[in-house]
């Protein structure tokens, strides 16, 4: 069986603030090359949590090690790369200026950093906008900057904490795309409130709430096991009468005038048995509608419907 | 190579925030200007106005008394009164209320009678006391007529004093006098430039990428406090040569000025340290600020002349601000040519206030900011 190395593993963190527990033991092991998304409503603590496995904010206990099977536990923040949810730019430097400054207050030498500068503004979409200062960027153009300053240093572990808010939908696609690429050769952490940019990107998923990782499992098996059933609409010419018994073929069946509506998870699997099932039963199928159960019905089945501050 | 970065980016950084770093440099040297013209580069004239009560006289004894008020210059030959004659003393003592003669003085009747008798004549003087240019106006004014009276007597005075100028003070006009204080002045200004320059990173939290790298406080403060002091440098420097071009004259070491500069600059950087501390954003430290700069520019003689109270023997309580130290060096190096000798106390005393506020700045600054983002 193979063994996976373990980049970063947050143990038992504990984070309080005047008597407000915002982090409650939250526990993380992310494995080298994943990518992982920490889910959770306005105020779970997903920042708090970030901050502290980035060591700017110290746990009250617990510990964060990062990529143990080499540095034997010993914190190296010269390995993560940071790309924090607000913009955190100079606007008075350029975006080449910039890129080359924050690599070498990682001791980058200036070549190196000139030529990785280059090639991430190419990556990104911003080439051609290497001389051009920050603040004369557009909204979406600093956030994809404030992106690829956490790259300036290559680290192993990139963490990015809701990279996407304020993109347009094609920015939202390159990011997208940018991330995942980055995946081959980093572990990339990113917190979201967009699980279907979760859904898409993520090989694992923790969603946390009240300071508590409540679930962690790939997005597949979260779909599986939690929130509402998956649903399938059949369609069909012919009487109801013709339908005893349908209800053995899922967990929750509904009989209406031309259609069946079958609920329960998974049913995808089930798909060919009951189409099998309904053609015995000499039942006509003139249609079907697939509707998955999705991860923010999975959310909102942990979080709930009620709004945050 | 991380302080050269900060460095770099510190220096790019200024120079696009153009109009700061003009205000900055240019400040002084603008007042240096502003003050020149306004007096002129001449030596103070005390404007005296006299009235002649003595209708007995003859006019020989009011020329001759003209004559020596006139007579009392300053060394380099310039007039040191400006002396009127007037009929309508209460005209003139509005004009004294308004500042603009300095004193009065009734001339009484049988002034003339009494040279020849001997009898003492009783003259009247008005002023407003907490006029300086009053005291030493009525001090020029009593010598002129001393000394009329003893020519015209021919009485031999009980005592003679004899002046003995020491340095170059006796060359000295009014704008050689309180140029040192703009000097000092212009390396004050630094204070919200220097405190706005390092707030910057803490208000758009670029802070937190500078932590998440190996960079340490000294890399971060060495190098912006060394951009900050070669503005600082640069504004004094400038300050000085307009000076010189207008006429300043300095006995001393262009080194030694130097070195006074140097440590008044980062003695002012470590109080932008302090300042920056308490500051979130630039809006705060532009009025926060306002606080140290207004103590350092009046209580440090830097602008005014202070009086020395000495709280306990040797020591007054400005003794504490680092420019009042650097004002009494630069007086020393322009006036007298000190030496390093002559002036080591006040170096002894900028280094150790560099020192303390820097230490206090550091811990704060850390505690404040780099703890905390």
């Amino acid at each position: 069986m193979e063994t996976k190395t373990i980049s970063l593993k947050a143990e038992n963190l504990c984070k309080t603030f005047n008597g407000f527990v915002a982090v409650d033991n939250l526990s993380i092991g992310i494995e080298s090359g994943e990518i992982f998304g920490l889910l959770g409503p306005n105020g779970a603590s997903k920042t708090t949590s970030i901050k502290m496995i980035t060591c700017r904010l110290k746990p009250d206990s617990g510990k964060v090690i990062f990529n143990v099977k080499t540095d034997n536990g010993n914190p190296n923040r010269q390995k993560v790369g940071l790309c924090p949810q607000e913009l955190v730019l100079w606007n008075n430097l350029t975006c080449q200026e910039q890129l080359v400054f924050i690599a070498e207050m990682y001791n980058v030498p200036h070549p190196v950093a000139r030529t990785r500068a280059k090639l991430l503004l190419e990556k990104i979409g911003l080439s051609g906008k290497g001389k051009k200062l920050v603040k004369t960027l557009s909204g979406g153009m600093q956030r994809r900057m404030n992106l690829i300053m956490a790259l300036m240093h290559d680290p192993e572990i990139l963490i990015l904490d809701e990279p996407e808010a304020g993109l347009d939908p094609q920015s939202r696609v390159m990011v997208r795309d940018f991330i995942y690429s980055l995946s081959k050769t980093k572990t990339v952490i990113f917190t979201t409130h967009n699980m279907d940019e979760a859904d898409r990107l993520c090989d694992h998923i923790a969603i946390m709430d009240h300071g508590k990782i409540l679930v962690s499992d790939t997005p597949e098996n979260l779909k599986r096991n939690i929130g509402k059933s998956d649903k399938l609409e059949i369609f069909f010419s012919g009487t109801t009468t013709q339908l005893n018994n349908i209800s053995d073929l899922a967990d929750d069946v509904e009989v209406k005038e031309s259609s069946v509506l079958f609920k329960s998870r998974a049913i995808i699997d089930r798909i060919p048995f009951i189409l099998e099932s309904m053609k015995n039963r000499g039942i006509s199928i003139t249609g079907m509608n697939l509707s998955e159960n999705t991860l923010e019905d999975v959310f909102i089945s942990l979080t709930g419907r009620k709004l945050r501050e | 190579m991380r302080i050269f970065a900060i460095i770099k980016k510190a220096l790019i950084m200024q120079f696009r925030d153009f109009w700061a770093l003009l205000l900055t440099v240019l400040s002084a040297p603008f007042f240096i200007l502003i003050y020149y013209l306004m007096t002129g580069g001449s030596s103070t004239t005390y404007s005296v106005n006299y009235f002649y009560a003595d209708t007995s006289s003859t006019s020989f004894i009011k020329d001759q008394l003209v004559t020596e008020l006139k007579a009392v210059k300053y060394a380099n030959g310039e007039a040191a009164l400006n002396v009127s004659e007037t009929e309508d003393t209460i005209m003139v003592k509005n004009l004294i209320k308004n500042r603009k003669v300095d004193l009065l003085i009734t001339i009484p009747q049988g002034f003339e009678d009494s040279l020849k008798t001997g009898n003492a004549p009783d003259f009247q003087i008005f002023g407003e006391a907490s006029n300086p240019k009053y005291s030493i106006g009525t001090i020029f004014t009593i010598t002129a007529i001393e000394s009329l009276v003893k020519r015209v007597s021919g009485n031999k005075p009980l005592y003679t004093f004899q002046e003995k100028f020491m340095g170059n003070s006796v060359t000295k006009s009014e704008f050689d006098i309180y140029a040192p204080g703009i000097f000092i002045f212009s390396i004050i200004m630094l204070i919200l430039s220097a405190s706005l320059s390092i707030i910057r990173d803490i208000e758009d939290k670029t802070m937190i990428r500078l932590k998440l790298t190996k960079m340490t406080v000294w890399d971060y403060l060495s190098g912006n406090t060394f951009v900050q002091w070669v503005i600082g440098v640069l504004s004094f420097g400038l300050t000085m040569w307009l000076a010189i071009l207008l006429g300043f004259n300095s006995q001393g070491s262009t080194i030694l000025i130097l070195l006074v500069c140097s440590l008044t600059i980062l003695s002012i950087l470590a109080i932008c340290l302090i300042l920056v501390s308490f500051c979130k954003n630039a809006t705060m430290v532009m009025i926060v600020g306002n606080f140290p700069l207004f103590i350092l520019m009046f209580f440090t003689g830097a602008m005014i002349p202070l009086p020395r109270n000495e709280i306990i023997t040797g020591f007054a309580l400005n003794d504490i601000l680092p420019p009042t130290h650097a004002v009494i060096a630069l007086n020393k190096i322009f006036t007298f040519g000190a030496g390093f000798q002559e002036i080591r106390y006040e170096l002894f005393m900028l280094g150790v206030l560099t020192i303390i506020y820097f230490s206090i700045g550091i811990w704060l600054f850390k505690r404040n900011h780099l703890l905390k983002t």
